[in-house]
C-alpha cells in the first residue's frame, strides 16, 4: 500500500504530481520560500533511442538521485524527469543542474550492437516559484514547452538558448 | 500516484508515517524551522460500546481537517490522527490542539446502526522538534519512533 515508485527510475511515478506539486506550491506560498523545478530529457543519438532510451533514463535518475538533497523530490514524467527543490533560487537550480550534469557527463552509454558510444548529456528547463503563477498544470506545460524549444533550437542548430540550455 | 489514503478518515494511510515523518524532520532540521507534530484520539464515553470507534475516528479526522491549515498533513496513526505541522513553534501548535478539543467535544457522532448520537473527548499529545534552536542544528533530528514515543508519552 505504499507510495508506488517508478521501478526504472527508483523516483516516484508522475500521478504524484496530482497532489504533491499542489501540496508544495501550496507550502511555498504560505512561507513565502522559493521553490525550484528542474526538468531534465536525456539527449540520445537518434539511431541509438530505441535501445538505450531506458538505460540512460535509469542512469540520469540515478546520478540525479546522488547529486539532488534528501529534501528533493524526483519524479519521473515519461522519458524525462522533474526534481522539485524546496527552498531553492534559481541560482540553487542552476547548482544543482551543473553538479547533475558534471556527474552525467562521466556516464559512457555503449550500444552493444554497434559499438557505438556517446556520454551523458540532458536538455533542461527550470522554473523557480514564486513567479506569475502558481498553477500546477501551467508549470508543467511551461517546463514542457521551454524543453521542446531547446530541441528545435537544437535541431536548427542556430540558436544560443539551446547551446546554454544543452549539458 | 498520490500518497494512500485511508479509507476510514480519509487521510494519508499509515503506511506513509515513518517516511512522512522522517521526511519532514529532515527538511526542518535543514531549514532550520520549528516542526510540530499533534497525535490525538477520540475518547468514547462509557457505555457507547466498540461500535463507536470507527465513526468517533472518521468525526475526528474531519474536525482535524476543518481546524489544520491546508500545508498541514493528516495521517492516520492506529486509532488516531497523527497531524504535521510545518514550520510551527509548541504554541501554534498548541492553539490547534487547543482548538480540535473544543470543537470536537461540541460535535455529535451518530451511530452508524441507531441512528443516537454521543459526544467525545480527546486525548492529545504535541511534540516539537525544535529545529530552529541552535542546539538542535547539531547532529540528526530525532527518529520517527522517537516522535511517536514523545507523542505517546504527551497524551493527556
Amino acid at each position: 500500500m505504499a507510495r508506488e515508485m517508478d521501478s526504472l527510475t527508483g523516483l516516484l511515478k508522475e500521478d504524484w504530481l496530482k497532489q504533491g506539486l499542489d501540496d508544495e506550491l501550496n507550502r511555498a506560498e504560505r512561507f513565502g520560500r522559493d521553490l525550484g523545478l528542474l526538468m531534465l530529457e536525456p539527449l540520445i543519438p537518434e539511431e541509438l533511442v530505441r535501445d538505450l532510451s531506458y538505460p540512460v533514463l535509469k542512469k540520469l535518475g540515478n546520478v540525479s538521485k546522488e547529486v539532488t538533497r534528501i529534501v528533493d523530490v524526483g519524479v519521473r514524467i515519461k522519458n524525462r524527469l522533474l526534481w522539485l527543490l524546496p527552498e531553492t533560487s534559481q541560482d540553487g537550480v542552476e547548482v544543482a543542474r551543473s553538479k547533475i550534469s558534471e556527474k552525467f557527463s562521466q556516464q559512457e552509454f555503449v550500444d552493444s550492437a554497434t559499438g557505438e558510444s556517446f556520454h551523458g548529456r540532458f536538455r533542461s528547463a527550470y522554473f523557480v516559484f514564486p513567479s506569475q503563477t502558481n498553477e500546477r498544470d501551467k508549470i508543467l506545460e511551461r517546463l514542457a514547452a521551454e524543453l521542446e524549444e531547446t530541441k528545435v533550437a537544437a535541431e536548427s542548430g542556430t540558436a544560443e538558448k539551446a547551446e546554454t540550455a544543452e549539458s | 500516484m498520490p500518497l494512500p489514503t485511508d479509507k476510514l478518515t480519509n487521510l494519508v494511510h499509515e503506511t506513509e508515517l515513518e517516511s512522512q515523518i522522517d521526511y519532514e524532520l529532515q527538511r526542518a532540521r535543514r531549514y532550520a524551522w520549528d516542526l510540530s507534530f499533534i497525535l490525538t484520539e477520540p475518547v468514547i464515553p462509557d457505555g457507547a460500546g466498540a461500535d463507536m470507534n470507527y465513526p468517533a475516528l472518521r468525526r475526528l479526522a474531519l474536525t482535524c481537517k476543518q481546524i489544520m491549515r491546508s500545508v498541514d498533513k493528516g495521517i492516520r496513526c492506529g486509532s488516531g490522527v497523527l497531524y504535521i505541522l510545518p514550520e510551527t513553534p509548541a504554541d501554534g501548535a498548541d492553539i490547534a490542539l487547543d482548538k480540535i478539543r473544543q470543537q470536537f467535544g461540541e460535535t455529535d457522532v451518530p451511530n452508524p446502526v441507531t441512528g443516537d448520537s454521543i459526544r467525545c473527548n480527546v486525548r492529545a499529545g504535541r511534540y516539537t522538534y525544535m529545529a530552529s534552536g541552535e542546539s538542535e542544528r547539531q547532529g540528526a533530528p530525532p527518529a520517527w519512533r522517537e516522535v511517536l514515543v514523545n507523542l505517546r508519552g504527551a497524551m493527556e
